[in-house]
C-alpha cells in the first residue's frame, strides 16, 4: 500500500504531478501526491482519486498488461507502484509512464495475489493469499538491492493459519503494522514480522474493501467495491468507528495504494468548494465538513461555485474577503413554526438536492432537520415548499443546501461534483411580515462629521456606515393598525474612519421602548463573533431603546501601515471584516407597529470617551443621555424647541443618510467638490438630482480610491 | 503597396470603414509638429506631420495639421475605424492632445480624408481622462465627458471635437458653462495632466457655502403605501413579496428572491401596509405565490411615475 520513510513530505497536487510525471516515459513518480492512486477492471486501468471528495481521474487507460495489477503500494523510496502483475505471475511496478514492468523474482511464486502493500521506509513488498496451498499464506519480498533478501519472497505465516476474508491491506504509516477491514466489517491488525492478528473493532459497516489507504496522521480510508462509499477510520483512537467521508467510484475488482506521507488534500490545493457554517455543524475537513470536488463539476448552485484549499467556517467565511459563492439559495419568505416556507433555489445542471435546517438551534444538523431530501431539480430556478415544525426554535441559525449527482447525501462528507451552500437563517416563532429598509442586500450610508459643534471640512468620511434595517411585524388582522413588532434587525459595517477621533455608533430604536426588548434573546454579533458585552443602554428616562454598536469605531478596523486613517486616503484600504455587524432585538411585549415612524431609526455617532457628546442625523433629537449644553454653541444653530437638531445657520448637517452603499470623497475633499450635482439635490430641497451621490456623478479624482 | 491601394479604393462605397481626419485644428503655430499613436503604443509615433504654415490655404488654417493622405501613405490602417488613436502636437512650451477614431472622418473617393476636428484644452482634458482606459472603453467614457461638458448634455464625441471655440466665438455657448473654454485653457496651463473631473471639480464652491432650508434633512426616501386584496378571486395561503430585481414581462419573470424589501403573508388574499422605499426605487415587482402552486406565481408591476406613492394589487 504505502510507505512512509519520515514526515517530510513534499506534496503536490495529484493532477499537477501526474500530468508532469505521465510525459517522462520509464521514470518513477516525482513526488507523494495527495491523491489515491486506484486500478481498477481485469485489464488493468489507473485513477487517481481525491480520497476527501471520491472524486476520480482515470490517469492511465491501460499499463500495457492484459491480466490485472492487483495488491498495489506506492513506495515512498523510489517513487514506482508496486503490485502484482496476474499476466507475468510475479512483482510488477508502474512508473510514470504508466507501462507496467515485471520484476523476475529470486524464486518465482508461480500464484496471483491480490491484497498487497509496501512497508514504510520501502524495503519490503508484502503480499497475502488465505487458504492452504504452498504459495499462500503471508510474504514478504525484499525490494532493497544491497539487502541479502533482495527480491526473494520469504513466508511468514501460511494461508492456513492467517485465514482472512480482507481484499486490500495497508501499512501504518508509524507503527510498523499492517491494517485491514474484513468482509463482515472487523478492522484487524496484523503484525509482519509474525502474521499474528489482532481483532480492534467492528465497523458496522459489511462489504468487500478493495481499496485500503492510511494519510500521514494515520487515518485509514477504506473504499467499498459494492457502493464506491469511502469511510475514514482513526485505528489509534479508543473509539474507533467508520465514519462515512466521500463518496467515490463502484467497482467489481479494486485495488489502491497511496503515499502515506501525504495529507489528504494537498495544502494550497483548491479543489473542493467547502460550506461556511460554524464547525459544529461539520464544515471543516479535520470535522469531516460537506465538501464537493469541483475539477469536473457541472452542477452548481446559482451563478458560481468557489474552490478552496480548506474550509473557512463563519465567522471566517471567505464569502466576505473571496468570491461569495453563496447565491443559489433564497428564502423567500420568513421561517416560521407550524407554518411553510418557500425557498428559491437555482441550479446550474441539474441535480440532486439535500437540505437541513438546525431547527432545534443546537449547532448541528440532525437526521430530522433534513427539510429537503433527495430531490432532483433540472437547470434553471425552483420555488420549493419546506414545512417548518411547530417545535422549531426562535432564533439564529443555519441552513445548509447540498446539490450533486449522487442522490443521497448527508450534511457533512465528500462528494465528487456539485457544490455545498450554508445560509444563515432566522427562526420566527409566529409568521411575520419582513421590511427590509432599503433591501435584504443593500445598504445605505451615514457619513458623519465629527466635530460637533464645530463645522468640519464637510469631506463627511470621518466615520461612514453601511447600515440596513429589518423590522419584522405580525399582523394580527388585515388592518395596518393592528401590527404589531416582532423583533427588529440591524446589519451594517464600517466604510470609512477619516478621523483620529474616536467615536462609538448607536442606534435609538425610535418607538420601540426599552421595556419592551427581550434581554434574553437580544445579539450583537460583530465580525460574526457574538458580542458579550451590555448592548442595551441603560439609564434614567429612557423611553426608546438605545443600543450600542460600537462602543469605538477604531476598535473593528484595523488601518494599512502609513496609513492614518481607514479607506479615506488612496491605498489605505486597511481591513474591516471585523466592524461587520448583526444587531438582533427580539420583542418580549406587543408594540405597535405604526410607532415606528421611520425605519431607519435614529442612528447616531457618539464619543468612545465622552459618551454625552451625540452627533445625529439633521433634525433627529438626542437620546436622554447627551449633554444638550452645547447646542447653540460654536456653529451649532439648533432649536430643540422647534424640533431643529444638528444644523449650522446655513442649516448644514454633521450627518447625512444616503441611499445606497456610497463611495465617499477623499479625506479632505469637499462634499460639494467631489459631488457637484450635491448643489442642484440641495437647492431644490430634494426634488431633483436625487442621483447625485452616484459614483459616476462624482469627479472621480476626489473620490476615495482602494 | 499596389495591393493595399487597390484593397483601400474597393472599400470606398463602405463609408464607415474609414480611419482618421483630414485636418486638424490646433492652437499652436506651424513650427510644431503632430504625433500619431495607436492606443496601445503610446510611446512610438505611427507617423508626424508638421503644422501648415499657410494662414489660410482651402480651409487649412496656420499651424493644423494634414492627414488628408494619411491612409493613402498608410493603407494597413484602414478597418479600424471604431479604434480609439491618440494625436499629440507639441511646440517648444506646451503640447495638446486629441483622441480620434476614423468612425467620425470621411473617405473621398481619391482615397483622400475629409472632416475635421479641432485640437484644444478641452481636447487634451478629454484626452487626459481616458488616456489609460482600455480601448473598448475609451469612447463610451468620451461621449459621457462630452455630455457633461456641452450645454444641453446631448453632445456626444463626434458632435464635440468639430466645436472650435477659438475660431468660432459662438461654439462657447455649446458649452455647459459660458467660462468652461476659458477655465480649460487656464487649468491646462496650470497643470498640463489636469483631466476633465479637475475642470468640473473646479466649477463649483464648497459645501460649506451651502445655504439650506432648516427643515430639509437631505434624505430622499419616501413611503410607499402597498395594498394587496386579491380576496375576491383567491384566498389561498400564499406571500406577496415586492421586489427590485428582476427580468421578464407579462409573461414572465425571472426574480432575484433576494432583492425583495418586502415578504408578507397574505390574510385571506389581502394585505395592506407601507414601506419606506429609497429615491432610486422607481420600478417594483409585485410577486404573489400561492403554498399550494408555488412554480406558478402572479405578478403585478409598479412604476413611481405611472403610480405614484401607491402599490395597489387586485
Amino acid at each position: 500500500m504505502s510507505v512512509v520513510k519520515n514526515l517530510l513530505p513534499i506534496c503536490l497536487a495529484m493532477a499537477g504531478v501526474l500530468a508532469t510525471d505521465m510525459a517522462r516515459a520509464g521514470q518513477p513518480f516525482s513526488d507523494c501526491p495527495s491523491e489515491a492512486f486506484l486500478v481498477q477492471d481485469s485489464v488493468p486501468k489507473l485513477y487517481g482519486v481525491d480520497l476527501s471528495t471520491g472524486y476520480v481521474d482515470l490517469l492511465g487507460p491501460n499499463l500495457g498488461t492484459s491480466g490485472k495489477f492487483n495488491g498495489i503500494g506506492f513506495s515512498y523510496a523510489d517513487a514506482y507502484i508496486y503490485g502484482w502483475s496476474y499476466e507475468h505471475r510475479t512483482l510488477a511496478r508502474v512508473g510514470s509512464d504508466l507501462a507496467l514492468e515485471p520484476i523476475t523474482l529470486a524464486q518465482p511464486l508461480d500464484d496471483n495475489y491480490f491484497v498487497g502493500d509496501l512497508t514504510p521506509d520501502g524495503a519490503y513488498y508484502y503480499v497475502y493469499k488465505r487458504g492452504a496451498g504452498g504459495s499462500h499464506g503471508l510474504w514478504r519480498i525484499g525490494l532493497l538491492p544491497e539487502n541479502a533478501d533482495y527480491l526473494q519472497p520469504v513466508r511468514i505465516v501460511s494461508g492456513s493459519e492467517l485465514q482472512l476474508a480482507i481484499f486490500d491491506f495497508a501499512f501504518h504509516p508509524s507503527n510498523g503494522m499492517l491494517y485491514s477491514v474484513t468482509r463482515g466489517g472487523d478492522l484487524i491488525s496484523i503484525n509482519p514480522t509474525d502474521g499474528s492478528m489482532a481483532f480492534l473493532a467492528d465497523l458496522g459497516e459489511t462489504g468487500t474493501y478493495g481499496a485500503v489507504y492510511f494519510d500521514v496522521d494515520a487515518n485509514l480510508y477504506i473504499s467499498r467495491n459494492a457502493d464506491g462509499a469511502i469511510f475514514q477510520v482513526k485505528p489509534d483512537a479508543s473509539e474507533i468507528t467508520a465514519v462515512r467521508f466521500a463518496q467515490g467510484p463502484k467497482s467489481g475488482q479494486n485495488d489502491g495504494a497511496r503515499c502515506a506521507l501525504a495529507p489528504v488534500i494537498a495544502p494550497n490545493a483548491a479543489t473542493a468548494d467547502f460550506g461556511d457554517a460554524p464547525d459544529s455543524y461539520g464544515t471543516r475537513l479535520a470535522s469531516n465538513g460537506a465538501r464537493h470536488n469541483t475539477v469536473d463539476s457541472q452542477i452548481w448552485l446559482g451563478q458560481t461555485v468557489d474552490a478552496e484549499a480548506q474550509a473557512w467556517p463563519a465567522p471566517l467565511s471567505d464569502d466576505q474577503t473571496n468570491t461569495d459563492d453563496e447565491d443559489g439559495v433564497v428564502f423567500i419568505t420568513p421561517l416560521a413554526a407550524g407554518e411553510q416556507a418557500l425557498v428559491s433555489v437555482t441550479v446550474h445542471g441539474g441535480g440532486y438536492l439535500n437540505a437541513w435546517i438546525d431547527l432545534d438551534l443546537d449547532g448541528t444538523f440532525g437526521d430530522s432537520e433534513q427539510v429537503v431530501d433527495a430531490r432532483y431539480l433540472e437547470a434553471g430556478q425552483h420555488v420549493l415548499t419546506v414545512q417548518i415544525p411547530a417545535d422549531a426554535g426562535d432564533g439564529s441559525t443555519w441552513s445548509r443546501f447540498r446539490i450533486s449527482s449522487t442522490s443521497s447525501l448527508g450534511p457533512q462528507g465528500g462528494i465528487a461534483d456539485g457544490e455545498v451552500e450554508d445560509h444563515p437563517v432566522q427562526l420566527f416563532g409566529r409568521i411575520v411580515t419582513s421590511s427590509y429598509y432599503p433591501g435584504p442586500q443593500g445598504y445605505v450610508s451615514l457619513a458623519y462629521e465629527d466635530l460637533w459643534p464645530v463645522a468640519g471640512d464637510y469631506d463627511l468620511n470621518d466615520l461612514v456606515v453601511y447600515y440596513r434595517t429589518v423590522v419584522n411585524t405580525v399582523n394580527l388582522s388585515n388592518a395596518p393598525q393592528d401590527a404589531v413588532v416582532d423583533s427588529v434587525t440591524i446589519q451594517g459595517e464600517i466604510s470609512a474612519i477619516g478621523a483620529t477621533l474616536q467615536s462609538g455608533f448607536a442606534v435609538e430604536l425610535t418607538g420601540i421602548p426599552r421595556s419592551a426588548v427581550d434581554e434574553d434573546r437580544l445579539s450583537l454579533t460583530l465580525g460574526g463573533k457574538a458580542t458579550s458585552r451590555l448592548i442595551l443602554e441603560e439609564g434614567a428616562g429612557y423611553e426608546h431603546a438605545v443600543l450600542i454598536i460600537y462602543e469605538n469605531a477604531w476598535n473593528h478596523v484595523d488601518a494599512d501601515d502609513g496609513c492614518n486613517f481607514y479607506r479615506t486616503q488612496n491605498s489605505c484600504s486597511g481591513t474591516g471584516g471585523g466592524s461587520r455587524f448583526t444587531l438582533n432585538v427580539p420583542l418580549k411585549a406587543d408594540v405597535q407597529a405604526s410607532l415606528i415612524d421611520d425605519q431607519l431609526f435614529n442612528p447616531f455617532i457618539f464619543g468612545s470617551t465622552a459618551r454625552r457628546l451625540e452627533i445625529h442625523l439633521k433634525n433627529r433629537a438626542p437620546t436622554p443621555r447627551a449633554d444638550t449644553s452645547a447646542f447653540g454653541t460654536g456653529d451649532d444653530a439648533s432649536q430643540p424647541g422647534a424640533g431643529l437638531f444638528y444644523q449650522t445657520n446655513s442649516g448644514l448637517p454633521w450627518a447625512i443618510v444616503i441611499g445606497d452603499a456610497w463611495v465617499h470623497p477623499q479625506e479632505a475633499h469637499d462634499l460639494l467638490q467631489t459631488y457637484p450635482g450635491f448643489e442642484q439635490f440641495v437647492q431644490s430641497r430634494g426634488a431633483s438630482n436625487l442621483d447625485w451621490f452616484r459614483s459616476v456623478n462624482a469627479v472621480s479624482s476626489k473620490l476615495y480610491q482602494e | 503597396m499596389t495591393y493595399f491601394y487597390r484593397y483601400l479604393r474597393a472599400l470606398i462605397p463602405v463609408a464607415t470603414f474609414i480611419f482618421l481626419a483630414g485636418c486638424i485644428g490646433s492652437p499652436l503655430s506651424s513650427n510644431s509638429t503632430a504625433a500619431l499613436y495607436a492606443w496601445n503604443k503610446q510611446d512610438t509615433p505611427l507617423t508626424t506631420r508638421k503644422g501648415a504654415e499657410s494662414k489660410e490655404n482651402e480651409g487649412q488654417y496656420d499651424g493644423d495639421y494634414d492627414f488628408r493622405n494619411l491612409l493613402l501613405k498608410k493603407p494597413g490602417l484602414s478597418g479600424r475605424e471604431n479604434d480609439p488613436w491618440l494625436l499629440e502636437a507639441c511646440d517648444e512650451s506646451q503640447c495638446f492632445s486629441l483622441v480620434l477614431f476614423g468612425k467620425d472622418f470621411k473617405l473621398h473617393d481619391n482615397g483622400t480624408l475629409g472632416g475635421y476636428a479641432s485640437m484644444s484644452a478641452l481636447s487634451t482634458l478629454m484626452a487626459n481622462e481616458v488616456r489609460d482606459l482600455p480601448k473598448k472603453q475609451v469612447r463610451r467614457a468620451l461621449n459621457d465627458l462630452s455630455a457633461q461638458l456641452s450645454a444641453d448634455s446631448s453632445c456626444d464625441y463626434a458632435d464635440f471635437i468639430r466645436l472650435d471655440p477659438r475660431r468660432n466665438v459662438d461654439d462657447r455657448s455649446k458649452f455647459a458653462t459660458p467660462a468652461l473654454y476659458e477655465d480649460a485653457v487656464a487649468l491646462k496651463q496650470a497643470n498640463p495632466d489636469a483631466t476633465v473631473q479637475d475642470l468640473l471639480g473646479s466649477q463649483v464652491g464648497s459645501t460649506s457655502d451651502l445655504v439650506v432650508s432648516e427643515g430639509f434633512d437631505f434624505d430622499s426616501s419616501w413611503t410607499l403605501q402597498v395594498d394587496v386584496n386579491l380576496a375576491r378571486r383567491n384566498t389561498d395561503k400564499g406571500y406577496v413579496l415586492l421586489c427590485t430585481e428582476y427580468d421578464g414581462d407579462a409573461d414572465g419573470y425571472t426574480v432575484d428572491y433576494a432583492s425583495c424589501p418586502l415578504r408578507a403573508q397574505l390574510n385571506e388574499g389581502v394585505w395592506q401596509g407601507e414601506l419606506k422605499m429609497t429615491a432610486a426605487a422607481t420600478d417594483l415587482l409585485a410577486v404573489i405565490l400561492h403554498f399550494d402552486a408555488p412554480e406558478d406565481p402572479e405578478y403585478a408591476t409598479w412604476n413611481r411615475n405611472d403610480d405614484g406613492d401607491q402599490f395597489e394589487v387586485r
